[in-house]
């Protein structure tokens, strides 16, 4: 638990080690014992609890929504096929039970055609006191996260907060590489998107001068 | 390079998909590009905006309740199990138990009393307990109706004896069962 710790220490969580522990506990909870099953929360509750949130925007929701998810988990743990990650599977739980919620809900969510093209340029290098003020940046991506449809918001979610890969992701989705290709780049098209239409932004006059500026110094690869 | 192509190879490269060659070609492109070197610029930044952004921690309870609920939905459950597993077994009994009662039914036209009784034991299925009891006053009466109904007698009360460890035996492998989990229903 140490080294999960100390990666929350740092403000981020990467992935759930699948350590062989980990493994060891599903079993025994697949056997019945009810202990293994408890610690398991206590390993993936981070995950799945930010996942929760990250789709749902809000905090009561995203608490039902992990309980929810680990009680299915525990009434499914016969369907868990042990040579897979058990990270793989809990979160794809909570992924579907997410969304599935969205799709219930009554709400306008952004469509491919309400988005314009942006005229946003962004700031080549954030001033350090930004990123200090996390709670008001986590909370306006929130904001532009809840417009996202269910799918371009899970496809963010799993890659920036359950850094997955392609690979993974088109697993627990249950759709294919390609398609999560498209669905990450379309996501991020749109949050740019929504971005612009929330700021400002520099006239093409002072982009030009910046990229003149910018070509002058840094690689951007 | 296309700009379409160049606009997909960016998002792959937010993720470090791209070769240093295919890595070279669109950086070349998108300094040609303009519309293309403002694409990347708001897809890096947005790349590197939700890097920033910290993970919800799970709410401090949160193990506990989780647990609270998985015992009850447990118990629940476990009880569910065991009433259907139970009626299965009650009703594979009056199966057994039916089986001779059907065959000397020859004798029971002689006492439409025990014809009755017999009507009585169909129509009660739904509450078993009742039709056990039944069975045993079945037993009871035909006990004066004659050595056929002695016969019937012994087969009823062979069921009913063979009965008891039989539920104790379902209601041992049913609590073993779901200890060890089912795996493929079996």
């Amino acid at each position: 638990m140490q080294r999960r710790d100390a990666a929350q220490r740092d403000g981020r969580l990467g992935r759930v080690g699948d350590s062989r522990e980990e493994q060891a506990w599903a079993l025994r909870a697949q056997r019945g014992d009810r202990e293994a099953f408890a610690q398991l929360v206590e390993a993936y509750k981070g995950p799945v609890y930010n996942l929760a949130y990250r789709m749902l925007g809000d905090s009561g929701a995203a608490e039902d929504a992990a309980q929810e998810t680990f009680l299915r988990a525990y009434t499914r743990l016969s369907s868990y096929d042990p040579s897979r990650k058990f990270s793989s599977w809990i979160l794809s739980i909570a992924s579907h039970y997410c969304i599935d919620r969205l799709r219930r809900r009554r709400g306008r969510n952004v469509s491919m055609e309400e988005i314009q093209s942006s005229r946003w340029i962004p700031d080549e290098r954030p001033e350090p006191e930004q990123e200090i003020l996390g709670t008001e940046r986590g909370r306006a991506i929130q904001a532009v996260l809840d417009q996202l449809p269910p799918q371009y918001r899970e496809v963010i979610v799993l890659r920036y907060w359950q850094e997955l890969s392609y690979v993974e992701m088109a697993e627990l989705t249950r759709s294919t590489e390609s398609a999560i290709k498209s669905r990450l780049h379309r996501a991020r098209q749109m949050v740019a998107a929504l971005l612009a239409e929330q700021g400002g932004g520099l006239s093409f006059q002072e982009r030009d001068q910046r990229r003149e500026a910018q070509n002058a110094v840094s690689q951007s690869f | 390079m296309q700009c379409h192509k160049a606009s997909e190879w960016m998002s792959l490269q937010l993720d470090g998909l791209l070769s240093p060659k295919e890595a070279l070609a669109l950086e070349q492109h998108v300094e040609t590009c303009d519309d293309c070197w403002l694409e990347w610029q708001q897809l890096r930044a947005v790349s590197v905006l939700f890097e920033q952004v910290a993970l919800e921690p799970a709410p401090a309870e949160f193990t506990a309740q989780v647990m609270a609920r998985v015992r009850r939905r447990s118990r629940w459950l476990s009880f569910v199990r065991g009433v259907a597993l139970m009626l299965l077994g009650l009703a594979i009994l009056l199966a057994v138990a039916w089986a001779p009662l059907a065959a000397l039914s020859g004798i029971f036209s002689e006492s439409p009393a025990v014809l009755r009784a017999l009507v009585s034991l169909v129509t009660s299925v739904a509450n078993l307990v009742g039709t056990f009891f039944s069975a045993i006053r079945l037993v009871l009466w035909s006990l004066f109706g004659g050595y056929g109904g002695l016969v019937l007698a012994g087969c009823v009360v062979l069921v009913m004896l063979l009965a008891v460890p039989w539920v104790k035996l379902v209601a041992r492998a049913s609590a073993l069962h779901m200890q060890m989990g089912v795996r493929g229903g079996a």
